[in-house]
């Protein structure tokens, strides 16, 4: 398949730079290690509330999901966003394959090292703390596809942004901040004041990450589950309509001069 | 005799420091004109600005909204208290922006040796790093990113509830001056390597990204003893926030912390100047 090739590609040729790939993976786990230290400091005054390994599993997860879906900066937003702003999105027009699925294999191609180790990292946290049943194991499937493409959508509109602004990376760093606690990949959402925690599950952001990390903790299919998979597959199918139009849209815009 | 050499003594001392005030004279003029220019760059693009700020603005409100998420579940974290903690987070963007300020130029220099722009630091009559440290001072764009976040969080902070001297708080606010001073310098010498292998920006960026999550998330009743001396000496990424923090809150001797910040400085300015000594040494130009 094309698009195997053309992340298979972009992931050898990527090889080539190791130190690039060593930091950037030594700057993921840095990230986790030091939010897993900070909560293991938090975690000694809930007098037992959340235990260690709960929540060491619980940031394995979250961060490895994170990647993976491309919530974390939205590498494949990042990486549409800079073909654009330096001309050379052309390259991609000229091709003859789909445009989204090439960048997306390529996005995915370039950041192959770092979605390797977000799959250790999930592994690891299912291995710390196991689902208790099948069903918790089902629920996870069924969410981790939507959180996919809602990550999809959610990256499309934050690379879009750049067919209308000379520089979006402003824009694009606001919304990731926001993204990064509302998506429960900074403080687990069932920690919020309830009346918070219930207004920020009707929002797209849990979808991404918290949605599928609860789901690998839930043994019983209540109604509350059931509510918050209709609120984040409605939010998937919204958001990927809003981003084929916007992107559509975009797209008719763009002008190009190169060589 | 002894008259003429003493006059003559006197004649010489008096244009060594005629020289040497011409000298401060020519790098506050230089700071000045640098100061200006890197406005000039930084104002071109108005829609950038603004969303700079917006975006700097929505991470404060997002750490603002963490550490409230977290003081709802627990009373204290490392011993602060949620205004403590809010504090912490206060000197901690602080002291990003204030090293924000002139961060860039180390990034600046990895190009420079790379496409040999360095040869025309190196004929400039000036300390080449005193300049290659100094060449752009955003104070433009730092202040309009960090000021109104900074002033946002300022007014989160319930100031009553802290107890804050003001001899602790001079001495805070100079151990965090010195802290940043350590951090710059420390990331200079992550941005020699260049000149030896050709390339050193992830070694930079990743050592900014060890600086933040090391001193700028979890405070110094965080760490164990072992990590306390590690991230204040080998790593000095304590001392901006960690340490002023603590001594601005008198969880830390106000003396004695200055001290070991003043030691650890001039060790690691030292270390910096001897190292670019050597790194100036294997260089050899890139330019045609």
């Amino acid at each position: 398949m094309i698009y195997f090739e053309i992340a298979k590609f972009q992931f050898l040729r990527f090889l080539t730079y190791p130190l690039e790939i060593l930091t950037s993976v030594l700057k993921r786990l840095v990230d986790t290690a030091f939010l897993i230290v900070l909560w293991s400091i938090i975690i000694k005054n809930t007098s037992g509330l959340i235990t260690l390994p709960e929540i060491v599993s619980y940031f394995l997860l979250a961060s490895g999901i994170e990647e993976i879906v491309m919530a974390h900066w939205g590498f494949l937003g990042d990486y549409l966003g800079w073909r654009i702003k330096l001309g050379k999105f052309s390259n991609y027009l000229l091709k003859p394959v789909s445009i989204i699925p090439q960048l997306y294999a390529s996005a995915i191609g370039r950041n192959g090292m770092r979605v390797i180790l977000a799959i250790v990292s999930i592994i690891a946290g299912i291995i710390i703390h196991p689902p208790q049943n099948s069903l918790s194991v089902a629920l996870f499937l069924v969410f981790f596809i939507t959180a996919l493409f809602t990550g999809l959508a959610y990256n499309i509109i934050l690379g879009t942004m750049y067919f209308h602004f000379v520089d979006a990376s402003g824009v694009k760093n606001a919304i990731s901040h926001m993204s990064r606690l509302l998506s429960g990949a900074m403080v687990p959402i069932y920690l919020f004041p309830e009346n918070f925690k219930n207004l920020i599950l009707l929002t797209p952001f849990p979808g991404m990450v918290y949605g599928p990390v609860n789901a690998l903790k839930t043994n019983q299919l209540n109604q509350e589950v059931i509510v918050q998979l209709f609120v984040i597959i409605f939010w998937m199918l919204i958001l990927n309509v809003g981003a084929y139009l916007f992107w559509n849209q975009s797209i008719k815009k763009y002008e190009a001069v190169g060589t | 005799m002894l008259a003429h050499t003493y006059f003559g003594t006197n004649r010489l001392k008096n244009m060594k420091l005629l020289e040497l005030k011409q000298k401060v004279i020519n790098k506050i003029l230089l700071i000045k004109a640098i100061t200006i220019y890197t406005f000039q760059q930084e104002t071109a693009y108005w829609a950038n600005t603004w969303a700079h700020v917006l975006s700097t603005f929505f991470y404060m409100l997002s750490m603002i909204l963490f550490i409230d998420v977290v003081y709802s579940n627990v009373n204290l974290v490392a011993g602060y208290t949620k205004n403590e903690m809010l504090l912490f987070l206060l000197m901690a963007q602080a002291t990003y922006y204030l090293s924000w300020t002139i961060y860039g130029n180390l990034i600046d220099l990895v190009e420079n040796v790379n496409n040999g722009n360095l040869d025309l630091v190196l004929v400039k009559p000036i300390s080449s790093l005193f300049y290659i440290t100094f060449r752009r001072i955003r104070l433009f764009r730092v202040a309009m990113d960090g000021i109104p976040p900074l002033i946002f969080l300022a007014l989160a902070i319930n100031w009553s509830a802290l107890n804050i001297s003001f001899l602790p708080l001079l001495i805070g606010i100079i151990i965090s001056v010195m802290g940043t001073v350590c951090s710059l310098s420390f990331h200079l010498l992550a941005t020699l390597p260049v000149f030896w292998v050709g390339e050193s920006r992830n070694i930079v960026e990743f050592t900014s990204h060890f600086e933040y999550n090391v001193g700028k998330i979890i405070p110094l009743e965080g760490y164990g003893k072992d990590f306390k001396f590690f991230f204040s000496t080998i790593f000095p990424f304590l001392i901006s926030t960690g340490f002023s923090t603590s001594v601005i809150l008198g969880k830390s001797e106000p003396l004695p912390t200055l001290l070991w910040g003043l030691t650890v400085t001039i060790l690691m300015l030292t270390v910096r100047q001897f190292a670019w000594n050597k790194a100036l040494k294997v260089y050899t130009s890139a330019s045609s």
